[in-house]
């Protein structure tokens, strides 16, 4: 089946006070609709630039993007930022209708399909509060509604769950395998945590270096509901691991 | 450039463009707001948080007048609203310097009053300015608290 999208050569460079600094070389990544794309690497590494670059928060300097025409999606592209930022004056209903003012959809039929995605990660009965109101885990939940309402062809996430205590994070984990499986949405997941990204994902793209570039790139083969101490996934976890920490020097001169 | 300028200073500009008018008196109190209702604005759409546009651009709001109907005024709305009330106060000052004029008014009577050394009426306008101003406030709080009811 043909992929939702397909970048090529694609590199990322900004110029800071003069000073031309290349953050990714050469990158490219196919995504198979349904697929579950974990991008991890270090920090500095390019990944979440490349989101900004995909939803279009910055430029590429090389390369291209291609998505794929015939993808059944309304919006291209819907991103999940790392802290939610919902809107606070906005109650959350209306937050998760934000995405949907760009679409032409009459009010009612705004609402119906926020309540949808509200109901969808478990939020129905919050839909009136404020995003003070809720707690930091419910108000990245309402972040993913938020993204998932617009229908995009791509749900790019930004290291959605890096803030939040484990317990949480391991929580809205499941919740979104489940939420992913049952809708079949393509996602790019961006984090930093390897296990979080061997748990979760179909495929595992890491990013090392500078510029970042591919380092390796692993099919997780292991079928959903997965276990936290699987021990292939520990194992496939220790190769990425390996291969990040291979091209970290080490320094032997020091004498403690 | 306009702004370390009195209220007073503008009022034979304003009997010269709106003759002895109450639009003459309602210009000088609009000239002495102005500014504090421009610079309270100002510096609250430069305070957005620019994450918050970055919101906007991700799904797809990319104009100008878009930004500033979803983001940036809602962002803005509490410093704007300050603003408000502030000038607020200080419209109610420049009530006096505008009716200097024989614009008749709180502010021409409080004057001759004063001129005739009524120490009691003048305190008498000075309270009812003080409540009216009261009553003005406290019902522009009670508006902004409906606007900013999603503050914490």
């Amino acid at each position: 089946m043909e992929s939702v999208i397909d970048i090529e050569g694609l590199g990322i460079a900004f110029d800071q006070g003069g000073v031309r600094t290349e953050v990714l070389r050469g990158l490219d990544l196919k995504i198979a609709p349904g697929e579950f794309v974990a991008i991890v690497g270090p920090s500095g590494v390019g990944k979440s630039t490349l989101l900004r670059v995909l939803i279009g928060l910055a430029k590429p300097s090389s390369g291209t993007v291609r998505l794929n025409p015939d993808v059944n999606a309304e919006r291209a592209m819907a991103l999940v930022f790392q802290d939610s930022r919902l809107l606070p004056w906005r109650r959350i209903l209306s937050n998760v209708c934000f995405g949907l003012e760009k679409a032409h959809l009459s009010r009612p039929e705004r609402r119906e399909r926020a309540l949808a995605a509200l109901a969808g990660v478990g939020l129905r009965d919050v839909a009136r509060r404020f995003p003070h109101q809720l707690s930091g885990g419910q108000r990245q939940r309402v972040a993913l509604a938020r993204a998932l309402a617009v229908r995009p062809a791509i749900l790019l996430m930004d290291e959605p769950f890096s803030a939040l205590d484990v317990q949480t994070r391991e929580g809205l984990q499941d919740e979104l395998i489940r939420v992913q499986k049952a809708s079949g949405q393509t996602v790019l997941f961006v984090t930093h945590d390897i296990d979080e990204a061997v748990y979760l994902a179909d495929r595992v793209v890491a990013l090392g270096g500078r510029p970042g570039e591919v380092k390796i790139s692993l099919t997780i083969d292991v079928p959903h509901p997965r276990r936290r101490d699987d021990l292939h996934l520990r194992n496939l976890s220790a190769r990425i691991r390996d291969v990040l920490f291979a091209e970290t020097v080490v320094r032997e001169d020091w004498v403690i | 450039m306009l702004r370390p300028i009195p209220g007073l200073a503008w009022v034979p500009f304003a009997i010269l463009w709106f003759g002895i008018d109450q639009t003459a008196a309602v210009f000088i109190i609009a000239i002495g707001c102005f500014w504090i209702v421009f610079f309270a604005a100002q510096g609250a759409i430069r305070g957005v948080d620019r994450d918050l546009i970055e919101v906007a651009e991700a799904f797809g709001f990319h104009s100008g007048p878009e930004k500033l109907v979803k983001v940036l005024f809602p962002a803005a709305l509490p410093g704007i609203l300050i603003g408000i009330r502030t000038a607020l106060g200080q419209a109610w000052m420049a009530v006096v310097a505008s009716e200097l004029f024989g614009i008749s008014g709180l502010g021409q009577r409080m004057q001759q009053a004063s001129s005739l050394l009524a120490t009691d009426l003048v305190v008498v306008y000075m309270l009812t300015m003080a409540a009216l101003y009261g009553l003005v406030d406290t019902a522009f709080v009670f508006l902004q608290s409906r606007l900013l009811a999603w503050k914490a």
